[in-house]
């Protein structure tokens, strides 16, 4: 819920934690399960979203300040998807160094609720900076979650960070499994629900 | 069918489902599962969607490779994608209480999933990426069933409210996982 009265500040924050997309909504779970194997994979995936948060929040926003009309969905996805295909000729070959599924989940991002909940619910009642702002915390929010279950699935199932080489014998190396991604995502959740009752309302 | 056709077929329905096998959750699918009344209308909606889409999809994908456009596949997929699920929802607005009107209220990501995984893999053969993607669609018919089932179960028998939802969901699709994969280790 975001109130008329919230500044810039208040938005970001509020999406990017106690309304987190994955962690509060459930938005974004195909990719905290199936793209978190490794670090790099989150990130990239992660990037990737947030980018095309951005570009769909300030497309709809700029469209409801010009036109006083709501962007209708399809347009929305036909643009993110012209921007995937895009991107996928820039940044193609990265995609040979990341887990096989990975071309597969950027192409999903074109149906992916988490792409188009803001801009869909966030324009209709605001202006660009403050839709740009509350677009900036749900990807940084999701950047933040996939990174850290990334990082988390592969330091136990590969004993590796990243670019740095094995720092242990993996303990868990079921972690690297879809088993992992959903054991890491449903820990995360009910962790993040613990956290919010402990500090309260 | 033949010996190499079953195979696939049981490869799609053991390792290839979107929901535990691949990790193609869309969000639609907690509140689909939150009972089993509503659990069935829409695995068969995204079984029925798998297996139009991936028998179109892979001839879009062939027609787009041999005009040399296969750098504009995903906008075409996404369309055949509007297509599919607007034939779809005409045949089901019978039932009201699924509200698959709702843009997001539909099996979305696991459809497009399993059928780039079907396409991709079987990128010269129709009915090899037909076959995939009858395996995938029945093991995501089973697997939305058997969730709804059990969630229903030990959702109303006291389980921890922070367990609730999403939580238990991944939990069973984990669950379902270790199941498949045991299964499938028997047959391999």
């Amino acid at each position: 819920m975001r109130l008329p009265s919230e500044s810039k500040q208040q938005l970001f924050l509020k999406s990017l934690l106690p309304e987190n997309p994955v962690l509060h909504s459930g938005l974004g779970v195909m990719l905290a399960v199936a793209g978190t194997e490794t670090s790099s994979q989150a990130f990239f995936l992660g990037s990737a979203a947030l980018a095309l948060i951005l570009l769909t929040s300030l497309v709809s926003a700029l469209a409801y300040e010009l036109l006083q009309k709501r962007t209708p969905l399809w347009l929305l996805v036909a643009l993110a998807s012209l921007a995937i295909a895009l991107g996928r000729r820039l940044f193609g070959g990265r995609l040979d160094e990341l887990p096989p599924m990975t071309g597969i989940l950027l192409y999903l991002l074109a149906v992916s609720p988490v792409i188009f909940a803001r801009a869909r619910g966030m324009t209709a009642s605001t202006t660009v900076g403050r839709a740009l702002f509350d677009a900036a915390g749900t990807g940084t929010g999701l950047v933040a979650v996939l990174a850290c279950l990334g990082l988390a699935r592969e330091l136990l199932s590969r004993g590796t960070a990243g670019s740095a080489g094995p720092l242990f014998q993996p303990p868990a190396p079921w972690m690297g499994t879809m088993l992992g991604g959903f054991v890491s995502c449903a820990a995360a959740i009910a962790l993040f629900r613990l956290a919010r009752e402990r500090s309260g309302p | 069918m033949s010996d190499t056709l079953l195979q696939t077929l049981l490869a799609g329905f053991l390792f290839s489902s979107p929901l535990f096998s691949l990790g193609l959750i869309p969000g639609s699918a907690l509140a689909a599962t939150e009972r089993p009344a509503h659990a069935w209308p829409y695995a068969v909606y995204g079984m029925l969607s798998v297996l139009l889409f991936v028998p179109l999809g892979w001839l879009l994908n062939a027609g787009l490779a041999r005009l040399g456009l296969s750098s504009v596949d995903l906008p075409c997929y996404v369309l055949l994608l509007w297509g599919v699920n607007r034939a779809l929802s005409r045949l089901f607005r019978p039932r009201p209480e699924l509200p698959l009107q709702r843009p997001y209220f539909r099996a979305n990501c696991a459809v497009l999933g399993a059928g780039l995984l079907a396409i991709g893999r079987f990128a010269d053969s129709l009915p090899g990426a037909a076959v995939l993607a009858a395996g995938s669609a029945a093991s995501f018919f089973v697997s939305v069933v058997v969730i709804a089932h059990f969630r229903e179960r030990i959702e109303t028998r006291g389980l921890s409210h922070r367990l609730a939802g999403w939580p238990s969901f991944l939990l069973l699709c984990a669950l379902l996982w270790v199941a498949f994969e045991g299964l499938g280790s028997l047959l391999r």
